[in-house]
């Protein structure tokens, strides 16, 4: 039994510090720009198959491969910024156009990459496929990797925001965005550059995903459901609250087959939502709610 | 249509310069292309344009007078969606069959003709394709794959009295129903079949993973007292849904409870990230299940050896005259061999022609799906491009050669031949 809930624990850790992953990449640009950025998930697919096509079809090596993907990532990402969101934002859109917009682009390019890649698994070789285990609990080498790369793309984040110039001005926009502009900060670029680090960071997160499942052009509604999960029971505004919500979604999901039937496996995530939604609306240690609005 | 689910809000653009937010949101193409550019008489011209097309189309269609009646059946197949590999197997295989019929002349001077409707895997487009394939081709014969599209398929059909043939879907939800025929084997006998292997290996402790819809619990309830009955006891009972990519908790639980072999009651590729994920678990026990394709082998890459599945045989090695024909017809045209999915398909439209020719001889009709299912219950065998005989049940199941296959390096190769 107590190996059964190290197990679990492994997992959970792994697929936790995915979705934490997930989380910042999330919540950076929901903090800075207040876009509900659905089409996240799709600029999370772009780098799967991006690195996919760079690996195996251009035979090119995995961390080369994996770079342009990061690259094809956050092009799309900025992309949809300058060429849908900052349009609706000049003509006042409500949140809820820009929310309905961003899921039409998800759906969109979805469908325009399972035209052009076709819908079965693409699954991308080069990581060692290495199976360690020790004291009867088992993982991969790449689950391994995801816990690492997460948490120090998760480290390097933090030190941007709070270390350098520009990163604090995205923190300032994100806190009072009138008062930035005010004080002279071009909110526009900052919105530009949240989108890109946005989906440099989601980049990865994708890539580790490829290695571990193989990548289909519906994985990124998932990863973004997983993201914005993530982020309101974390907390809105707060990266370390995304993290940590990420990493609970994660160990929930494993912990909870213990006690329930492994049918109800994806209805934990969303059951922390809603007891996250009633109970502490504003997350975990998100700032104090002014009003509720979409 | 229905009310848009949000009312479109207009937003007064500072300056008040709003000419394209005033078209409606719902407008249609006219109406945009008058509020536009104001071209109004553009609408004349085009609405002639579309008559004369009309009336083009129409008497296109028509056709050359006095042309050669065709005999039409219909088939729904996943085309295209997360399992077009199996529509295009399938699909092939009842290429094949109505391409060599034709080429001889047809059944009685027809030629025969294939309507194929796309059901994406999915309930909804099985029961509008069959809907097309009665009302507008007026079939009375459909191929169908797939588990859930032919279950919401059949009841359209059995209304219509038009006789289903499936070559693919494995659910016993298909068995027992007037006017639908499996010439594939059901799932729950596979199952049976793998983990009584299993149990002559000497495994004693059953662990399962089964797909949460029909196709996966009722193998899941049939071998479980089969099991017990042997002598075995079932460890642990774990679940997935359709398409699901993380079984890691499932089978953590599994790996805990420390069977002796783990069956996996799903298909797809599914099975490949359940191989995957419990070798990647440290899981070393042996793998069974009653399917595996190119997706699982794909998405398992070198994990999946030692896997081994009991499902419909077809030797490409074998003696058989017939067997051997259309396996090297098939691969002259694809350069592959054919499974035997694509021999299902082939040979469900040559039980048709036999049961076409039968309804002739007795002077019916042969486009009454009923007389075909008379036919077919008063003959019961058919010649199998399997080799021998197939003999089907009064509640619609077929006997034919299983044989239980193992996996390696990314090949299944038959270990026993079951009858």
């Amino acid at each position: 039994m107590l190996e059964l809930l190290a197990q679990l624990t492994v997992n959970g850790l792994v697929s936790g510090s995915l979705f934490a992953l997930l989380g910042i990449s999330f919540g950076v640009i929901l903090g800075t720009t207040r876009t509900f950025h659905f089409a996240h998930g799709v600029v999370y697919t772009s780098a799967a198959f991006a690195a996919y096509a760079f690996r195996e079809g251009l035979g090119l090596p995995l961390w080369l491969a994996a770079l342009l993907g990061v690259g094809t990532a956050v092009l799309l990402g900025v992309g949809i910024e300058v060429v849908v969101y900052q349009p609706l934002r000049r003509l006042y859109a409500s949140p809820l156009t820009v929310l309905i917009a961003s899921l039409g682009v998800l759906i969109i390019v979805e469908n325009m990459m399972a035209i052009f890649f076709s819908t079965d698994a693409k699954v991308m070789s080069g990581f060692p496929s290495h199976v360690i285990i020790a004291g009867g609990v088992a993982f991969t080498l790449l689950h391994l990797g995801t816990v690492v790369v997460s948490w120090v793309l998760f480290g390097a984040l933090w030190l941007y925001l709070h270390g350098t110039k520009t990163g604090k001005a995205m923190r300032a926009v994100a806190s009072r965005p009138e008062m930035a502009d005010v004080v002279g900060i071009d909110t526009r670029r900052v919105f530009i550059q949240a989108f890109a680090i946005g989906s440099a960071l989601v980049a990865p997160a994708a890539i580790l995903f490829t290695l571990d499942k193989g990548a289909t052009p519906d994985m990124g509604v998932t990863a973004v459901l997983m993201a914005s999960i993530a982020v309101i029971v974390g907390g809105m505004g707060s990266l370390p609250g995304a993290a940590l919500g990420g990493l609970i979604i994660g160990l929930a999901r494993n912990w909870g087959v213990w006690v329930v039937p492994s049918e109800w496996q994806s209805a934990i995530a969303f059951g922390i939502l809603v007891v996250v939604i009633v109970f502490r609306p504003t997350g975990l240690f998100g700032a104090k709610l002014v009003k509720a609005e979409v | 249509m229905s009310e848009p689910l949000f009312p479109v809000q207009y937003k007064v653009v500072p300056g008040g310069h709003t000419p394209r937010e005033t078209i409606p949101a719902f407008a249609t193409p006219h109406q945009r292309n008058d509020v536009q550019t104001g071209k109004g008489t553009d609408m004349t011209t085009r609405r002639a344009l579309v008559l004369v097309l009309f009336a083009l189309i129409t008497v296109t269609s028509a056709g050359p007078a006095g042309a050669a009646e065709t005999y039409r059946l219909g088939a729904i197949l996943a085309m295209t969606g997360p399992n077009a590999f199996y529509g295009r197997v399938m699909s092939r295989g009842a290429l094949q069959a109505v391409d060599e019929i034709n080429a001889k002349g047809g059944v009685a001077g027809t030629k025969l003709e294939l309507v194929i409707e796309d059901h994406k895997s999915q309930p909804k487009e099985g029961a509008s394709g069959i809907t097309k394939l009665i009302d507008i081709d007026k079939v009375p014969f459909v191929l169908t794959s797939f588990s859930a599209p032919s279950l919401a398929a059949y009841p359209i059909a059995a209304e219509h009295k038009v006789l289903m043939f499936n070559g693919g879907a494995w659910s016993p939800d298909l068995v027992g129903k007037p006017y639908v025929f499996n010439n594939r084997m059901v799932g729950d006998y596979l199952g049976q079949v793998i983990t009584e292997h299993a149990f002559k290996q000497g495994a004693r402790k059953l662990a399962m993973i089964y797909r949460n819809d029909p196709s996966g619990i009722t193998v899941r309830d049939h071998v479980r007292p089969i099991w017990e009955k042997l002598g075995g006891t079932v460890v642990a009972v774990e679940v997935h849904e359709l398409g699901a990519t993380d079984y890691t908790a499932q089978l953590a639980k599994i790996k805990a409870a420390r069977p002796d072999v783990i069956a996996t009651w799903s298909y797809g590729k599914d099975i490949g990230f359940i191989v995957k994920q419990a070798r990647d678990l440290g899981i070393a026990v042996p793998l069974i299940g009653i399917d595996w394709n190119p997706d699982g082998q794909t998405v398992a890459g070198a994990t999946s050896d030692g896997f081994q599945y009991a499902s419909d045989y077809l030797d490409l090695d074998s003696k058989d005259e017939w067997t051997q024909r259309f396996i090297q017809d098939y691969r002259k045209k694809y350069n592959e061999p054919p499974d035997f999915f694509v021999a299902n398909y082939y040979e469900a439209v040559q039980i048709l022609v036999q049961l076409m020719k039968d309804v002739k001889q007795k002077g019916g009709d042969w486009k009454s799906g009923e007389q075909l299912r008379q036919a077919l219950l008063a003959r019961h065998k058919f010649p199998s491009v399997y080799g021998g005989m197939i003999v089907f049940k009064d509640n619609g199941t077929s006997v034919k050669p299983v044989a239980i296959f193992e996996v390696k390096g990314g090949k299944s190769i038959v270990k026993t031949v079951v009858k």
